[in-house]
């Protein structure tokens, strides 16, 4: 077994229903240029959904697609993804749809309908982009991957319902390897499926539990350039990595520190500042609830969206992973 | 069995009445009042669609979660139960702006509701939510905060009559008050930064007032058990909580007789709700025309009975999440109580703007023709009769609303209406869906419709 | 339809729902200590207009300015309740009620209602635009019309396809007669059905009685709303409330752009009113309340301000006596309450003289106690 250690780095984000900080961060995304994108989820009612740009030393640029069922808006977004030539795809589960911006946050188009036709979606969920720059899309109620053109045409689609091999049951996350091979976060199988990049079944890790390599409803799952699989144990509220065959490495649950925005918020609210001394719940408050995605870079940073608490962790690998 | 499902639950479509029919009252009865209690299985899919209530920070981020189960729950007495404690042991978002408190507690409402009411109040007594909402953080040894220890007497448990009256005394409020300090709940991180974190009880035994004290006539070094166990000992308790019920699931008009029955099965059964409820179920009153039609549907009554007929929800979607601002609209904010005294029952829940609101939501909720609930309601009619004259049509249309009733007089003027487009009513004829639907917007647009 | 219970002017309520922050509303543009404590947030030169020598308007209350300097705006500086609450549940509740201390399911506005309309003859004398019930206007047994716009209120107007919509309503409306004899539906249901039946259709005619040169922006919301007052005042449906809601001011992030936006429309909005109101000949019999249920913090954030206390509130119209009233509160670290300014003018004083002086109803009964009054009426 590959032993792979990580150290804590930092913390990006405060809850907050505009602006500066996330509401229920479910993914997020590095554009070319090294530029966070983070999606804020929210709520039914509360529509705080956006898509925020955000650099790694906690300066927030900008925000869209925001709250709306207009073209440029998204509803219940669920899903971001960036192309080769830095547009982002944003899934949206209310409209059945997948929008496109640029990296400044323009709307260029948006593709995609209500249906089970070729095509069609119900419920996206996770994107992924191939090395062809053609967009992979989970279309998770229908239980199929379908790959389109990054204008929204129908070129293939693999999976059914089921729990055997290739078969989804309300899969959410999906990760192309640097191999071409696509994983899929298996919801409500409790397992990751890899697929080659035509759709052919490979391999499947993972059953349900919250034992070591054990899952409870994976939401994300993401490979990095050294073949690490990092896996969004969801329900388990932990982060469990995995090599490239499947076995478990190591398990992340939160080492959260203030962010920087948290402290500015606790400087000038020294009543709430004083309420959380008097709390002390310095270890809760490092904990995952609910990480939904996570995202790498090529400096060696691992970037978890840890959804409940508003917040972006991020650890760095401490020594050079084992290849495999 | 209509009825039955109408009080305990929040109605049933005709296929749901059927089975139950076959299953027998008294054993549909049984099932109502034993839900099997824990985490659904689909719960799971609210959580992943409405992630933010999975921390809710304030009550309304919390709507998703009970809304769903309002909309869905199998065994409906469940969340009926839950809803009847809400309102009369309300905590509200107003004060305690802690979705995931509240969510809890509607929980404990679940789990404990039909059990023994000794249990409930000691639940709730060490329910961290109340004890905030209620001031029990502020009552200290020497100086006791008496907002607990008088609504507990006064709301929750013996009650006061007509006259501000209860069967207790000033003296015994502020003993309850001193026999609870000390229970309170843990201070929690404000949740503008991170979101909330989980609420606890906590019991600071330094802080209790351990010194004798006579409550209701007894004496001793009572703690907050104690004045619970006491006060469920009395006549006054067993029936204020028989009145209550009475109200909430028979008849918005009291009657004493029947009430002092229920106080009676209270105290013969050691105050557990469910022989309360089974007694009020199977009881002749119950099934009588006296109580029939006769009680006003509770804004989710109106809502959650609709959407239930046309069981249009497979999965948790925006509008499943947003339910609960429908009875909002309608004067009811679930979670949100008005004040500590719950909501009023009864025909105060109907003024002119909750009805129109009340009109336009069931009426916009019966035309979803591609719902799974319209369709069978739809086939029930066209099942009724390919020929129907004017009465047939508007019979079958009230029973495929899940057996509903109306006056004299109203149904006159929903026939008058079918014939106005001719008849018979032909299932074969390109507008006979058309003309069913607009049947079944009508009907539930009656002033009747706000009856159950 | 004539007026109804005694005489006195119509009120309009514009609540500002999120907090609005007090400081940069009313700039203390000269004291050095609003810049310490607002080193990101701070209003300075252009962007603020003077109004004596220690405070200003925020520059995106222009209009406001111009009703200001012909006298009929009276700032309340400093106004607020004791023991301030920064939820915005309660805190917003302790405005609607009256009620600092306890929570109360009726609101101040609903007992006005009724005072008005004690037999609740007039289904439209209090008219709420938004939809839901805000807890201001809730009283047992007063029905208040809750209207998104007043050409689509009423019944099935949200059905979708709606052809069948006069036919529905031919039938609905023979149903919902007070017959005599009680039973079930019983005849107060009844009643209230026909109220409502009625209220709709006078609302949603009201526009037609409405002539104005005045242009309200389309895609300013409060200005729509505020259209909506004055369509239902042209009326003359006998409605004396009027509710309407702007916001969100909870400015906890990008405050100056978001802050800005809304005072923009919101004083083009109060502008295009009273200039429809001079044209309609009804502006001496309105008075308009302006109010949100806390201001922030005395310092900011970064970006923006979190919940405080105390507050910035308004009363508008030809019959007020404009100009600043009571003092502005000492940003003084020695003076703040936990990093808060201090009240010092009872909102309830500013209640009873709008009931009492302008309405002219007695307040005692609707506050549950007697407050003072303030000399605000214009001579």
């Amino acid at each position: 077994m590959s032993l792979e250690n990580f150290s804590y780095h930092d913390t990006i984000g405060i809850a907050s229903f505009l602006g500066r900080g996330f509401m229920n961060p479910v993914d997020l995304r590095f554009d070319s240029t090294g530029m966070l994108f983070v999606l804020s989820r929210s709520n039914a009612g509360n529509k705080n959904v956006r898509v925020s740009a955000v650099t790694l030393d906690s300066e927030f640029q900008f925000e869209f697609a925001n709250w709306g069922t207009e073209p440029g808006q998204t509803t219940l977004p669920t899903a971001l993804a960036f192309d080769s030539k830095d547009r982002l795809y944003v899934s949206d589960e209310h409209m059945h749809n997948v929008s496109v911006f640029d990296r400044e946050g323009n709307f260029i188009k948006r593709w995609g309908e209500f249906g089970s036709e070729p095509g069609q979606l119900n419920r996206p969920s996770g994107l992924a982009v191939d090395s062809d720059d053609n967009i992979l899309v989970m279309d998770h109620v229908n239980a199929r991957i379908q790959k389109m053109t990054p204008e929204g045409q129908y070129l293939s689609s693999f999976g059914s319902v089921g729990s055997g091999p290739g078969e989804f049951n309300f899969a959410w996350g999906i990760s192309v390897d640097t191999g071409g091979d696509i994983w899929v976060a298996d919801w409500r199988n409790d397992r990751v499926q890899r697929f080659t990049a035509d759709g052919e079944f490979v391999s499947t890790f993972g059953t349900s539990g919250s034992g070591e390599g054990e899952l409870d409803r994976p939401s994300g799952v993401h490979v990095d350039d050294r073949g690490q699989v990092y896996v969004a144990d969801w329900r388990n509220d932990r982060v469990q990595v995995f090599d490239n065959g499947g076995e478990h490495t190591e398990t992340l649950n939160g080492d959260a520190t203030l962010s920087k925005w948290c402290q500015e918020f606790i400087d000038v609210n020294p009543e709430q500042a004083g309420w959380r001394e008097n709390a002390g719940l310095f270890e809760e408050e490092k904990r995952f609830w609910r990480p939904s995605a996570i995202e790498t870079n090529p400096e060696g940073l691992v970037l978890i969206a840890d959804a409940c608490r508003h917040r972006i962790q991020i650890y760095s690998k401490v020594t050079e992973p084992a290849l495999v | 069995m209509a009825q039955l499902l109408r009080r305990a639950g929040f109605g049933a479509t005709r296929d749901q009445i059927d089975n139950y029919l076959e299953q027998g009252y008294e054993e549909t009865v049984e099932e109502l009042l034993h839900p099997v209690h824990g985490d659904p299985e689909d719960q799971d899919f609210v959580d992943r669609y409405f992630v933010a209530s999975v921390e809710a920070r304030t009550a309304n981020h919390a709507d998703p979660q009970w809304a769903w189960r309002l909309a869905t729950n199998p065994n409906p007495l469940e969340e009926k139960i839950a809803l009847f404690w809400h309102g009369l042991m309300a905590v509200g978002g107003v004060k305690l702006d802690h979705g995931l408190e509240m969510l809890t507690e509607i929980d404990l409402f679940r789990r404990f509701g039909l059990g023994r009411f000794e249990d409930l109040l000691l639940e709730i007594s060490r329910n961290p939510g109340m004890m905030y909402w209620l001031d029990n953080q502020n009552s200290h040894i020497g100086a006791p905060n008496e907002n607990y220890g008088r609504e507990l007497l006064e709301l929750f448990s013996m009650g006061i009559d007509e006259q501000g009256e209860g069967a207790y005394s000033e003296e015994d409020v502020k003993t309850a008050a001193r026999a609870f300090t000390g229970w309170a709940s843990a201070v929690t991180p404000p949740p503008f930064f991170l979101g909330p974190f989980p609420m606890e009880f906590r019991f600071d035994p330094d802080d209790h007032d351990n010194s004798e004290k006579t409550f209701l006539g007894q004496t001793g070094n009572w703690n907050g058990d104690d004045i619970v166990r006491i006060i469920c000992e009395q006549r006054a308790t067993a029936r204020f909580v028989a009145l209550r019920l009475y109200d909430f699931f028979v008849s918005d008009t009291p009657n004493d007789e029947e009430i002092e029955r229920l106080a009676d099965v209270f105290e013969a059964n050691d105050g557990e709700i469910r022989a309360v409820l089974r007694d009020i179920f199977n009881s002749d009153h119950f099934k009588s025309e006296d109580v029939r039609f006769k009680k006003i549907k509770s804004p989710s009554d109106l809502v959650f009975g609709t959407s239930r007929l046309v069981d249009r929800f497979e999965l948790p979607e925006l509008d499943s999440g947003t339910l609960a601002n429908n009875t909002l609209f309608m004067g009811q904010h679930l979670l949100n109580p008005p004040s500590v005294e719950g909501w009023h029952e009864g025909e105060e829940w109907v003024d002119s703007g909750a009805l129109i609101e009340r009109i336009n939501f069931a009426s916009s909720e019966v035309s979803r023709v591609d719902g799974r609930g319209v369709q069978r309601m739809l086939a029930r009619v066209r099942d009724a009769g390919d020929e129907l004259d004017g009465t047939e049509l508007v019979e079958a249309c009230l029973d495929a609303l899940g057996a509903i009733d109306v006056s004299t007089r109203t149904k006159l003027i929903l026939i008058e209406h079918a014939e106005g487009y001719g008849v018979p009513w032909e299932a074969a004829a390109p507008d006979a869906t058309d003309r069913t639907i607009e049947m079944f917007q009508l009907i539930v647009s009656m002033p009747d419709y706000q009856y159950c | 339809m004539a007026g109804n219970g005694p005489g006195g002017k119509n009120l309009v309520v514009v609540q500002l729902s999120g907090g609005n922050d007090y400081l940069n509303t009313v700039v203390p543009y000269q004291d050095g200590l609003y810049y310490d404590y607002r080193p990101n947030m701070g209003l300075k030169g252009e962007s603020v207009i003077p109004l004596d020598d220690r405070v200003g308007f925020n520059s995106h209350m222009a209009p406001i300015k111009r009703m200001y300097d012909s006298g009929m705006v009276a700032v309340f500086m400093g106004i607020g309740y004791p023991e301030p609450n920064r939820s915005h549940f309660r805190s917003m509740d302790i405005w609607h009620t009256a009620e600092p201390f306890t929570s109360s399911a009726e609101g101040w506005l609903g007992k006005v209602t009724k005072a008005l309309d004690p037999e609740g003859k007039n289904p439209v004398t209090a008219v709420n635009f938004g939809r839901g019930l805000p807890r201001a206007l809730a009283y047992p047994g007063v029905s208040v019309a809750s209207v998104g716009a007043l050409e689509s209120y009423g019944l099935y107007t949200g059905l979708a396809g709606a052809k069948n919509r006069d036919a529905l309503l031919d039938t609905v409306s023979r149903v919902y007669q007070p017959m005599s004899e009680d039973g079930i539906p019983s005849l107060r249901i009844l009643q209230t059905g026909r109220g409502a039946l009625d209220g709709a259709d006078l609302l949603r005619q009201a526009p037609s009685h409405h002539n104005s040169n005045v242009e309200y922006p389309e895609d300013n919301p409060i200005a729509q709303s505020l259209k909506g007052v004055a369509q239902v005042t042209s009326a003359h449906l006998g409605t004396r409330v009027f509710y309407t809601a702007h916001g969100s001011f909870d400015t906890h992030t990008n405050e100056l752009v978001n802050h800005s936006l809304l005072w923009d429309q919101l004083s083009e909005a109060v502008e295009c009113f009273w200039s429809d109101m001079e044209e309609q000949g009804t502006a001496d019999d309105t008075v308009m309340w302006i109010f949100s249920e806390f201001g922030r913090r005395v310092a900011d954030n970064g970006t923006g301000t979190d919940h405080g206390s105390g507050g910035s509130a308004f009363l508008i119209g030809p019959s007020v006596k404009g100009g600043l009233y009571g003092d502005y509160p000492n940003l003084d670290p020695g003076s703040q309450l936990d990093g808060d300014i201090r009240f010092n003018t009872d909102y309830r004083d500013v209640y009873a003289t709008i009931l009492e002086s302008f309405m002219e109803l007695e307040s005692e009964s609707i506050l549950n106690s007697r407050f003072g009054r303030l000399d605000l009426a214009a001579v």
